[in-house]
């Protein structure tokens, strides 16, 4: 018995090549940018800082990837971040002992949120985003009760170290589990059978479903994927910043779901990937960055996020021109 | 006796009981809720309480009945919370500039052109951009939040005595916001119940295609259902600076999510087309009494995150029973 050869028989048209390498593109520009306004930005010292950075919004990206992929949404990735941030610091206590104690308290946490967001969508067919919005409220009232406001605790030295000293050089810790975990996800969304199914599931729910796809279980998996991905997100995050501070998943919500739109993925599920996100994260940590040094103030900085995001979606995720229009 | 027996067959109208019957059990909820809790704590019962209760909740009616008609279409909007914080901080900055009556006048009018000119942007995007309303309306509060921080980088500012004074009064014993928001609500039940804006709202939030067929221009409905959010949100942000005689940048981060808890918990059906004003009115009420009562039992005020969660989640739960019924 003879395979044939698999041929693809996807026409891509240039316009869609263009389109996705457009993040590619950009982020390339904008680096070349950075450096003419502010030489010594592709430093490579600077540049790992820059990396260093963009790693977190990169885990945090896994997570709404894998949400879009299948034409949801995962809105309480920011608040879930927060929690396990202000947990992981309380158990740690700047203690290197209680390192893995706090890493099983934090995934424990994103299973919870997991299988709450999982149980709404799937099992009560609540639509993802509100679904999402509901449970990051419930998250975030949640960990102001369990700070009471005042959030206690510090990074052990172990996690500090990941993200804030330098090994081989320049490379920080962080930025290679943030490799090893695109390594994983790229290798699990475009290589196994399971990623196969996500995308089938994105594309098209009921022809998934007849075609024997356990769609539930997919969806639910995946809300799974992303509420224990932002734990451990917001498990390496203390090791970044030290000591235990509020809110901090705030900044993350709407800039992840930009990096990954730029990334190509889009809203309605079923095309795009990670890699996309990877380097829409690493984008958008520049144009922060960028919007930091050119110093404008905080108000300033939200118009041009909203006006980003604005025109990222006019480029990348316009439906197509039906009748009722 | 023959008036009775057609006003029986009206109550058994099978239609009638499928649009209403949501509404009228929570109707039932609420009044059980209030009878209970006025028993219950000595504090609930007093009549301030009530008023109260209806001042604060004022502004997130009107957030809510600007939801609801944005959900009857099938969208959703949720930089409802940017424009309220918007409404707020313009007013105040332009009553701070002008003195006098005629200056809180123009801000009212400023105010409520400026909120309609945010929702049509909303309703451009989503309409002419063909853009995914969830995603364009959380970039649009965040510029909308950018644009109040801009104006008001801190709370603060000063309103006219006059207005706010008015605002505040007490007439017959219920405060100006009771009657502002029964005349609303009228306005509101009938635009959406018996214009015939309001059912090619229903139209479009039922089925695009079909409502496209009819002659329903689909996308100005829709914009329009966009801009009249915007206008409710101007009343709103306009209320609370009279009530608060200031601005803060960070008022409106909650109404957002309430407004659609609101709407949710008051019948509205997230895909559209099915929803009442009267409904969002007790959803509203539900709400803010649920927080009164947490408040009275001395319970911390983060619980009202986890309470907005959860109101929200089980009211669609409900909502899912329902539909999976019809």
């Amino acid at each position: 018995m003879t395979t044939s050869n698999r041929v693809s028989i996807y026409a891509v048209s240039i316009k869609s090549k263009i389109k996705n390498a457009m993040v590619y593109i950009l982020l390339v520009l904008m680096l070349l940018m950075a450096e003419i306004f502010s030489p010594g930005y592709l430093n490579l010292t600077h540049f790992m800082g820059i990396l260093r950075l963009a790693s977190f919004m990169g885990i945090a990206a896994i997570g709404q990837t894998f949400a879009l992929l299948t034409g949801g949404i995962d809105l309480s990735i920011s608040t879930t971040i927060s929690f396990s941030y202000v947990l992981a610091a309380q158990v740690m206590m700047g203690q290197d002992s209680s390192i893995l104690p706090a890493l099983g308290c934090v995934l424990i946490l994103g299973l919870i949120v997991g299988i709450i967001n999982g149980a709404g969508i799937c099992l009560l067919n609540i639509p993802p985003f509100i679904m999402t919005l509901g449970v990051g409220s419930i998250i975030r009232g949640a960990y102001m009760v369990f700070t009471k406001g005042a959030p206690k605790g510090s990074s052990a030295p172990l996690i500090s170290a990941i993200s804030n000293q330098t090994i081989f050089g320049n490379m920080y810790g962080i930025v290679i589990i943030w490799i090893v975990l695109a390594v994983i996800t790229i290798l699990l969304m475009k290589k196994t059978t399971y990623g196969r199914r996500i995308y089938a599931v994105g594309s098209n729910v009921k022809a998934s479903k007849f075609s024997g796809i356990n769609t539930r279980a997919i969806i639910f998996s995946v809300y799974i994927i992303s509420a224990v991905v932002s734990a451990i997100m917001g498990y390496l995050l203390i090791g970044y910043t030290g000591m235990s501070y509020l809110h901090v998943g705030d900044n993350y919500s709407t800039n992840v779901i930009a990096a990954v739109i730029i990334g190509g993925t889009s809203i309605v599920g079923g095309k795009g990937g990670y890699l996309g996100s990877a380097a829409g994260a690493v984008m958008m940590t520049v144009l922060e960055d960028f919007l930091t040094i050119v110093n404008i103030p905080e108000a300033g900085r939200m118009m041009a996020q909203g006006a980003l995001i604005l025109l990222l979606l006019m480029m990348y995720a316009r439906e197509k021109i039906t009748r009722a229009c | 006796m023959n008036k009775c027996k057609s006003l029986y067959n009206k109550f058994r109208n099978p239609n009638l009981q499928y649009r209403y019957s949501h509404v009228f059990l929570i109707y039932i909820f609420l009044f059980v809720f209030i009878v209970v809790m006025s028993i219950a704590n000595e504090y609930f019962r007093d009549a301030n309480n009530f008023r109260n209760i209806m001042d604060s909740s004022f502004p997130l009616m009107m957030a809510a009945f600007g939801q609801m008609i944005v959900i009857l279409t099938g969208g959703i909007d949720l930089s409802i919370g940017g424009m309220i914080t918007l409404a707020n901080c313009l007013s105040v900055t332009i009553m701070t500039q002008m003195e006098g009556v005629g200056g809180a006048l123009f801000a009212i009018l400023a105010t409520i052109v400026a909120c309609s000119l945010c929702g049509a942007i909303n309703g451009l995007f989503i309409t002419k951009g063909r853009l995914p309303a969830i995603i364009v309306t959380i970039a649009t509060e965040i510029i909308f939040n950018g644009i109040a921080l801009f104006l008001m980088p801190a709370p603060g500012g000063a309103v006219n005595k006059e207005f706010a004074k008015f605002i505040g009064a007490r007439y017959l014993g219920l405060p100006v916001s009771f009657f502002i928001m029964i005349i609303l609500v009228i306005l509101v039940r009938i635009l959406t119940n018996r214009m015939p804006y309001g059912r090619a709202l229903r139209a479009v939030g039922g089925n695009e295609s079909a409502a496209y067929s009819t002659g329903i221009s689909v996308w100005k409905v829709k914009f329009k259902a966009y801009v009249l959010a915007g206008f409710f949100c101007a009343i709103g942000g306009i209320y609370l600076s009279a009530r608060m005689y200031s601005a803060d940048p960070q008022i409106g981060t909650t109404y957002s999510m309430n407004s659609i808890t609101a709407s949710v918990v008051g019948g509205t059906l997230m895909t559209g087309a099915i929803g009442d004003v009267l409904g969002t009115v007790v959803g509203v009420f539900i709400i803010f009494i649920i927080y009164n009562v947490l408040n009275l039992l001395g319970v911390s005020s983060y619980y009202q995150y986890i309470a907005q969660g959860i109101i929200l989640i089980f009211a669609l739960i409900i909502s899912s029973f329902e539909s999976r019924h019809r």
